[in-house]
């Protein structure tokens, strides 16, 4: 059972008549919505797109006696506010798809993971134009290489445990910073997950000099 | 020609709830339920970027015992340091306090360099499960053109309570608050002067463990 909500919120679920409903909304606008147009903002666009998505966001808040805010209640867990934000995270997309589809094509899908891959193979001391893997590529041996040399690294990466293949995601896939990193997964410091990055690379490198890796010549 | 799906590979489509996100953000997982996310969002960008932007927005610092903004330092010379007092020359120095109970008050000079330091450095083995670092979501840092009666929140998990104060630009103390609340509104009898700066700072106090917010500026419209 969850602790006691948020007064806003508490306020705003317990109101029964339309002018008491009213002015709790004020009171949960008043409380979020700065918070609520922040995550509004996050997909970007000009002043119009992003007030029309915070537009939609509150609308759906509202819709239904605040059925979705109800949800927090019932089921939610973590402070309301990262519950919000997640929640309204979510209605900020449903509305940009709506409006403008899908927003990534499986071509920059897959140019993005190249560039993760380009990171990950630098740091782990491979040549990284080999890690990658290019159609473009005339010479026979080195992509015969190159495949052989992706493949230890996926090798070396699927021998880690998944809290550091989580790791290596978040800094190589995602590119997120390390503080960023440390406060998603909730390091106990910056410097102990730089540390631990550290080592998780020192882990890779071993296992690719176990495969045979010693450097990037083909 | 290799395929892309690989280590960096296919996503799953079956994604945990926002509730389940939002307790792994906060640490509120159990033992059991915690691995199997991590797992899920080794595999799901569409998740992590979840989580990424989460913590983008809410100015998070959960987990990491302080941190420095950089952009802090700048502001930091702008400000009346001395007339401002210890308290919020502890707290402009852009240093996530957190250490033992009972005085909130700095007993150190946290405005050095040194001072920071030795403040992370005692952090670090004191940081404790049951109250994360409390941080500001609103009104932001430096925000301008509120209105006369602004309203603030924060987050911090499992504080048992929160001390609000707001203080003139001089330092003088002008309201405080004791609040179980992340969120509080200024009574209508606390009156602001329109186009004059004020600071607030929220300490959040659980089982004698005390964080604070660093001092935040904010100046009413004109």
């Amino acid at each position: 059972m969850r602790g006691a909500l948020p007064a806003p919120l508490s306020s705003l679920l317990a109101a029964r008549d339309p002018g008491s409903r009213e002015e709790a909304w004020a009171a949960f606008l008043s409380a979020y919505s700065t918070l609520i147009m922040r995550v509004a903002r996050l997909l970007g666009g000009d002043a119009d797109a992003v007030m029309d998505r915070y537009a939609f966001a509150l609308d759906q808040l509202r819709r239904d006696d605040c059925k979705r805010l109800r949800r927090y209640t019932g089921d939610g867990r973590g402070e309301f506010t990262t519950w919000l934000v997640l929640v309204v995270r979510r209605l900020c997309l449903d509305e940009y798809r709506h409006r403008y589809g899908r927003a990534q094509s499986d071509a920059s899908d897959v140019a993005e993971r190249h560039v993760a891959r380009r990171r990950l193979a630098d740091l782990a001391g491979i040549d990284p134009e080999l890690a990658e893997v290019s159609d473009e590529n005339d010479d026979a041996d080195a992509g015969i290489r190159a495949v052989e040399l992706s493949a230890a690294l996926d090798a070396a990466i699927s021998r880690l445990d998944v809290s550091d293949r989580l790791l290596v995601r978040l800094r190589f896939q995602d590119g997120l910073s390390v503080p960023t990193i440390a406060r998603i997964i909730r390091a106990p410091s910056v410097a102990q997950l730089y540390r631990r990055l550290e080592r998780v690379l020192e882990s890779l490198r071993a296992t690719l000099r176990e495969a045979g890796v010693e450097d990037s010549v083909p | 020609m290799p395929n892309p799906s690989d280590a960096f590979g296919v996503e799953p489509t079956d994604h945990p709830s926002e509730s389940t996100l939002a307790a792994f953000l906060d640490g509120e997982l159990g033992t059991n339920e915690r691995p199997q996310v991590e797992a899920h969002l080794e595999k799901c960008a569409t998740c992590r970027r979840a989580l990424a932007d989460a913590v983008d927005v809410l100015g998070a610092s959960t987990g990491a015992a302080s941190t420095v903004e950089p952009a802090l330092s700048t502001r930091r010379r702008r400000v009346p340091m001395l007339a401002i007092g210890m308290v919020l020359a502890a707290s402009v120095a852009g240093v996530m306090v957190l250490r033992r109970a009972p005085s909130p008050l700095a007993d150190v000079d946290e405005s050095s360099a040194e001072g920071e330091a030795r403040l992370r450095d005692a952090a670090q083995p004191t940081l404790d499960e049951r109250i994360s670092q409390i941080s500001v979501i609103a009104p932001p840092n430096g925000a301008e053109r509120l209105g006369e009666h602004p309203s603030f929140a924060w987050r911090s998990a499992k504080a048992d309570h929160y001390s609000f104060r707001l203080l003139t630009e001089d330092g003088t103390a002008l309201w405080s608050n004791e609040t179980a609340d992340t969120t509080l509104t200024l009574p209508s009898h606390v009156r602001l002067e329109r186009g004059r700066s004020y600071f607030w700072r929220v300490d959040a106090l659980a089982a004698g463990i005390v964080a604070s917010t660093r001092a935040q500026r904010f100046t009413v419209s004109p």
